[in-house]
């Protein structure tokens, strides 16, 4: 009599004494994820611990990745110690401006942090082996897994992460690892540089070697590069510091790499290669204590496009000579400079109302909960929280 | 009720045809107002008075057999009833057993507001606050309301505001606010517990 599949769904109306049982705790699954999409995951947190019904929705519900989906929260400042001594990680909550320490007991290794790759997920490098050995790893689900092994074992490679296009068809999590140069054990008993490469797709969950690079790029991605890498536009780009600061960059799609040259490489105490507004961008100290971001241009031109201001500088200097030790993330939205666990941050943020970019400081983690926390040298990325466990890394 | 074209009386018209055409006139109105007349017994007593220009209304039902009306152009913002408008099957009441005339009527009040024209966006987002400053009982059934009629921007409103409940909340004070039970087994309650240890307070 009526069209349409909506009417045809007649419900029983419920009894008065069965309406106090329909509450809350039995709200359909799809509705009850639409509300938590509005909590940030502290208040996630808290909502999972209510009941079983809530901790299977907010469990289950898989914050989906990927540049359609529209953050409604800031991304986390996630720091691990280096050495890993304390058990766990420290996150910065950008909502209420204060510090939790989350758990790492449940990794299998001792492990230095690499980079996120997204959706929550940390690449890690285990450091119970000299050889180098890749995981994942997501701190507020419990999760670890340790990458296969790579095809030509070698030491102190550069490490680099391409995130693949969700919408192709690929399930999350899609992203390839990239290992360039490292140094391999010879037949002789002296290592030798190593110049493959060599990749790893999370669809295919295997390595594959990839085409040899040029030796001397693979000395330098050896010798003087951090882990950091920073894709845009199909080419994956790192900082290497051989004497004056130079970038790396290798095509993926054609292979081929070359080198890029840095604004005041030689006046340059620190430098950090970020994403920012999809862009790449080097972030840099010089000894005359200014902290300057530059974007790259059209033609590989690099173009002055902020400078932070100095008493913030002084303040993340911290009374120190020079600018070695500091480390800077970003990522499409906000950078962060930092130092040690307690230093405190200096933080550049595009305003959500006005869509302005402001300078704040943000105080380092000292004590949580009323206890002390030691001042620990930390490496750190920049991530959204997910609290839905990922099928990838069971 | 339709406008008649009423034609205007020449001055050179014989007396008979005068006679003609005022008969006719008074025929034509005579039916206009037996049909509009007819269109009001079985318009719903809750009506407050007859649209003036021709305006399609959809009729809706609650649990409890009390009938709302609400016009096309507010009906369209669910779409669960803009697919039974498309499909010719909103000129019958439609009931909705599952939705009480207090919630129903509430429903169809935000509906129309959301269909108004000429609301600033400022004072649109102070009524709706005040829309959902209320028991979160009546927040509970609004939401399901709005799930079922598919009116997102409702859903979206009601969901947030259940959000900002949880905001700020222990478990323990969720747990109270919401009456729900936890209901883990201990092994249960221990897993939980350290997933989500980090975020205590």
């Amino acid at each position: 009599m009526y069209g349409g599949s909506r009417a045809a769904q007649l419900v029983t109306v419920p009894s008065p004494s069965s309406v106090k049982k329909k509450m809350w705790n039995s709200l359909p699954l799809d509705v009850l994820a639409k509300i938590f999409s509005f909590l940030s995951p502290e208040s996630l947190a808290r909502a999972n611990s209510a009941c079983r019904h809530w901790h299977r929705c907010g469990r289950g519900y898989l914050l989906s990745m990927g540049s359609a989906v529209t953050w409604k929260h800031p991304p986390w400042f996630v720091a691990v110690p280096i050495r890993s001594l304390s058990g766990c990680c420290y996150v910065h909550n950008p909502n209420s401006d204060n510090w939790h320490a989350v758990p790492l007991d449940f990794l299998a290794d001792p492990v230095r942090l690499i980079s996120p790759i997204g959706g929550g997920l940390i690449l890690l490098r285990s450091t119970s082996t000299t050889v180098h050995q890749l995981a994942l790893c997501n701190p507020f689900t419990r999760q670890y897994k340790r990458l296969p092994k790579l095809n030509i074992p070698r030491t102190n490679p550069a490490t680099g992460i391409v995130m693949l296009d969700p919408s192709r068809g690929a399930s999350f999590p899609a992203f390839r690892v990239y290992v360039a140069g490292g140094m391999s054990d010879a037949p002789r008993g002296c290592g030798t540089y190593e110049s493959t490469l060599e990749a790893y797709d999370s669809a295919r969950e295997r390595w594959q070697i990839i085409r040899p690079m040029p030796v001397e790029f693979a000395v330098r991605l050896t010798v003087w590069t951090p882990d950091e890498s920073v894709c845009c536009d199909g080419v994956l780009y790192w900082m290497t510091s051989a004497r004056a600061y130079s970038i790396m960059g290798f095509e993926i799609e054609t292979n081929n790499w070359h080198e890029l040259s840095v604004p005041l490489a030689d006046q340059l105490e620190f430098a950090a290669l970020i994403r920012h507004n999809g862009r790449l961008t080097l972030v840099g100290g010089t000894c005359s204590g200014a902290v300057s971001v530059w974007k790259l241009r059209e033609g590989e031109v690099w173009s002055l496009v902020e400078e932070m201001p100095r008493e913030l500088g002084s303040k993340l200097l911290g009374g120190k000579a020079n600018w070695g030790g500091t480390k800077c993330v970003g990522t499409d939205g906000v950078m962060c400079l930092y130092r040690d666990l307690g230093s405190g941050m200096v933080v550049w943020r595009e305003m959500k109302d006005n869509g302005r970019w402001e300078w704040f400081w943000v105080e380092g983690c000292c004590s949580i909960r009323g206890k002390k926390v030691q001042n620990f040298p930390i490496r750190a990325v920049l991530l959204h929280p997910n609290l839905a466990p990922s099928h990838f890394l069971n | 009720m339709r406008y008649l074209a009423l034609p205007l009386l020449s001055q050179n018209l014989t007396e008979s045809t005068a006679r003609a055409q005022t008969l006719s006139l008074y025929l034509q109105l005579s039916l206009q107002v037996s049909l509009s007349q007819r269109n009001e017994s079985t318009m719903s007593s809750s009506s407050s008075s007859l649209p003036s220009c021709p305006k399609k209304v959809v009729t809706l039902k609650s649990s409890e057999g009390e009938t709302f009306e609400i016009e096309e152009i507010a009906a369209l913002q669910s779409k669960t009833l803009e697919n039974m408008i498309d499909e010719n099957c909103a000129d019958t009441p439609i009931p909705l057993p599952n939705i009480k005339g207090k919630i129903l009527a509430k429903v169809v009040e935000y509906c129309n507001k959301h269909a108004e024209v000429g609301v600033d966006a400022e004072s649109l987002r102070a009524w709706d606050a005040e829309f959902v400053n209320v028991e979160n009982t009546t927040v509970f059934d609004y939401i399901l309301a709005a799930n079922f009629l598919e009116i997102p921007t409702l859903l979206d409103l009601t969901c947030q505001s259940v959000a900002d409940m949880i905001k700020g909340k222990t478990p323990a004070e969720i747990e109270k606010t919401f009456n729900i039970k936890s209901a883990f087994t201990p092994e249960e309650e221990e897993q939980v517990r350290r997933e989500n240890q980090w975020a205590f307070e």
